[in-house]
């Protein structure tokens, strides 16, 4: 009985030690997710700290995260600062393997140039970050340069399944590329025009498709407009010629909504990421909606 | 009919014979294109091989070479600001229908718990110094310039060490020592300035003259589960309220919390916990210093808090929901010496209590409006404690609390409180408050 008992533990034991558990990724923003599950397919388990509704700079680090970040293996964020407010808490309660200086720690923004970045720092322009624009999910280059990332992370991490995270990686990057020259031959006729932007959310996509931002509705960023600035932006906007203002789901819709009724030009939400939009479903859609939001 | 059937059988059988001859003329033929895709395909292997071991090689391929590499080709500007500075600026008006602050019925409270003087000025301006010491500490300096009768007081409010992940502690345990604002209900943990009210709810006035932070070591586990479920032990000095001074030999307190919570929801998040904290006082002096307590203090608290977001994004609406509730069962005596009023060490067996509930809801990206209800219940004592300052006396005090902010960024507060608060009877002193909150350089994440 007691044999019995003791074979039955050690079986356990046994199966508990020798289980090979699936990588798992927390990623911080949804793309970032989406990215992950196109290279780890079906060999990982992933989660996002946000979804497409959130603007991911003001989230509350609340309990459910508290306990994923202690069994990450691999943490992918947009890094510059966007995450400042909630991540070095977060990583402080996470686990050895994706402090920074690891393979878990993936933080886009160390690898790629960032751009918009401000040259002097004070508080009195608003919320800055000295390390540029962080919202570099929406340049497709970067995105393709993050999935060979992700996959050499993921082989690292996971030796056993590195032929099918190459695999996938292959065949992600010649779907991208095929992509890319879809969006840059549709959104062809953009090239030159200029919108409005709520907040700076969009520069590397207007950057992509060579759009000109006339100016943003935040004078300072993450303050709400005042209504000096909107109506100096009236004139502005009277003065030249926007086809329209966009704006994520997140941004408060008052201060569009009033420019645009005074101007005439119309306000476009665009999705921003996965998840932002009922059709924005992954980011190749992300980018397929922004385009035709954009042409309409 | 029969012939037919016949018919069809012959068919039937000379197809099935037919069909290995045709078969086998592909099954080879297939064989052959798979040879081919085999070979395309193992060469295609084998040059993303190549490919990825090039780039493992210059990404991060042995653990040394990972340990640079990882840092990317930018400067990590958090080491370049280390220690990350934070200050906070902190100023009031004040205006109470009732002049001489009263006196809390049923009480003997620290000097957070009195009421003040109204008029014009500062509160707590606190100046916080925190970095990652190594890769195993994480290390945090706090302190607070307070004025207490006409002079500037220097008080330390945190100066601790916590461990990192890096630290490895056995069975994964967290550590926390020096002194912190110790895991005892929600608000305990946080910083005064972060607070949704100007003061802190009657509970924390009269069980914790504002918040617990005394010397000493905190470990705790987070639990291998779904929820999050954090367990904890503390081990303190007993010096700082709801002790006072300890003999100085080993530990004067121990405290023992649990920790629950998760998501309800998508955009919505809930939290529980039960802490415990009891051990010797061995001299709490209270009133200015009039009124000691001397025996042995246990305080028992639960906080149940649930957050709700419309659109998940808290910057913009966010109902948040916290009650806490705390009771405190003492053996010992108090001593008072407050002139016309001096009882000697009298015994006291007695067990008060005390909550808050309080409701904020930030309907749009700048403004919240919080209503806050608390209430203590104190004991009616005879013998020599009738009708002393720790006395019940019949009456229980209460506070009703309302307040609107006004944020203009996330550096910078201002509000305005309303409220009413009854600490003895027939003491119905009315409060009119109007507060800055503002910080300016590094602002650490705050707890959820």
């Amino acid at each position: 009985m007691i044999k019995n008992i003791l074979a039955i533990l050690c079986g356990i034991a046994f199966s508990m030690s020798t289980a090979h558990a699936k990588p798992f990724v927390f990623a911080c923003e949804p793309e970032w997710e989406f990215i992950a599950k196109e290279i780890g397919g079906d060999q990982i388990r992933t989660v996002s700290a946000t979804h497409g509704l959130q603007n991911p700079h003001f989230i509350r680090v609340k309990p459910s995260l508290m306990s994923k970040i202690k069994k990450a293996d691999l943490l992918i964020c947009s890094g510059a600062d966007l995450e400042v407010g909630w991540l070095p808490l977060l990583l402080r309660n996470g686990n050895k393997s994706i402090q920074a200086g690891q393979i878990g720690h993936l933080l886009v923004s160390d690898y790629v140039d960032n751009i918009e970045i401000p040259e002097v720092l004070d508080r009195s322009m608003g919320d800055i970050h000295p390390g540029g624009n962080p919202h570099i999910h929406l340049d497709p280059e970067i995105i393709s340069k993050t999935a060979s990332m992700v996959a050499s992370r993921l082989s690292l991490i996971d030796p056993e399944n590195r032929q099918i995270y190459v695999k996938n990686l292959d065949s992600f990057e010649s779907n991208w590329r095929s992509a890319m020259a879809r969006w840059k031959t549709a959104g062809e006729s953009l090239a030159g025009k200029r919108v409005v932007v709520h907040h700076k959310s969009f520069s590397y996509l207007l950057n992509f498709l060579e759009i000109e931002t006339l100016t943003s509705l935040e004078d300072k960023a993450g303050i709400p407009p005042s209504a000096r600035h909107l109506s100096e932006i009236v004139t502005l906007i009277e003065g030249s010629s926007a086809i329209a203002i966009i704006r994520t789901p997140f941004d408060p819709k008052s201060a569009g909504d009033w420019v645009s009724d005074k101007t005439g030009i119309p306000v476009v939400t665009l999705p921003f990421t996965v998840g932002g939009s009922p059709e924005a479903t992954d980011l190749y859609k992300v980018y397929d909606a922004s385009i035709q939001l954009l042409l309409q | 009919m029969l012939k037919n059937l016949l018919r069809c059988l012959v068919a039937a059988l000379g197809l099935v014979l037919l069909v290995p001859a045709q078969a086998q003329e592909d099954v080879s033929q297939i064989r052959q294109e798979l040879n081919e895709l085999r070979d395309l395909y193992e060469q295609r292997i084998s040059d993303l091989e190549k490919k990825l071991e090039a780039a493992v090689e210059t990404n991060a391929v042995s653990q040394s070479a990972a340990a640079t590499e990882t840092q990317g080709g930018r400067s990590v500007r958090n080491n370049s600001f280390n220690p990350s500075i934070g200050i906070i600026l902190n100023g009031q008006a004040k205006e109470f229908s009732e002049r001489a602050a009263p006196e809390m019925t049923g009480f003997a409270v620290g000097e957070e718990g009195e009421r003040g003087t109204g008029g014009l000025g500062l509160d707590h301006t606190e100046i916080n110094f925190s970095a990652s010491i190594d890769d195993k500490f994480y290390g945090s300096l706090t302190y607070a310039l307070v004025e207490e009768g006409g002079a500037i007081v220097t008080e330390v409010e945190e100066a601790y060490v916590k461990t990192l992940p890096g630290a490895e502690v056995a069975g994964d345990l967290q550590m926390t020592f020096g002194k912190a604002l110790w895991s005892l209900g929600y608000l305990n943990e946080q910083h005064a300035h972060t607070d949704d009210f100007v003061d802190r709810p009657l509970p924390y006035q009269v069980y914790l003259n504002g918040s617990f932070n005394d010397d000493g070591i905190e470990i705790s586990k987070v639990l291998d589960t779904e929820l999050y479920n954090e367990i904890g032990v503390g081990l303190f000095r007993g010096s700082d309220f709801p002790f006072g001074t300890p003999d100085g030999q080993g530990i004067g307190a121990h405290s023992l919390f649990w920790r629950v919570g998760g998501d309800a929801g998508v955009n919505g998040t809930w939290r529980f916990g039960a802490y415990k904290v009891d051990g010797e006082t061995g001299g709490r002096a209270t009133e200015e210093g009039a009124i000691t307590f001397i025996g042995d203090t246990d305080l028992t608290a639960y906080d149940i808090r649930y957050t709700y977001a419309p659109t998940g994004n808290e910057s913009s609406q966010e109902l948040t929901l916290t009650a806490e509730h705390f009771s405190r069962s003492e053996v010992g005596t108090y001593e008072s010496t407050v002139t016309g009023e001096t009882f000697g060490p009298s015994a006291y067996d007695a067990d008060t209590s005390g909550y808050y509930v309080a409701a904020v809801y930030k309907w749009m990206p700048q403004a919240r409006i919080g209503v806050r209800y608390a209430k203590m219940k104190n004991v009616d004592l005879t013998g020599d404690l009738d009708n002393t300052a720790v006395d019940g006396q019949g009456f229980n005090p209460s506070q009703r609390t309302v307040m609107l902010d006004w944020t203009n960024s996330e550096y910078s507060r201002i509000r305005l409180q309303v409220g009413e608060e009854e600490r003895s009877q027939g003491n119905n002193d009315q409060q009119v408050i109007l507060q800055y909150i503002m910080s300016f350089g590094a602002h650490g994440a705050h707890n959820y």
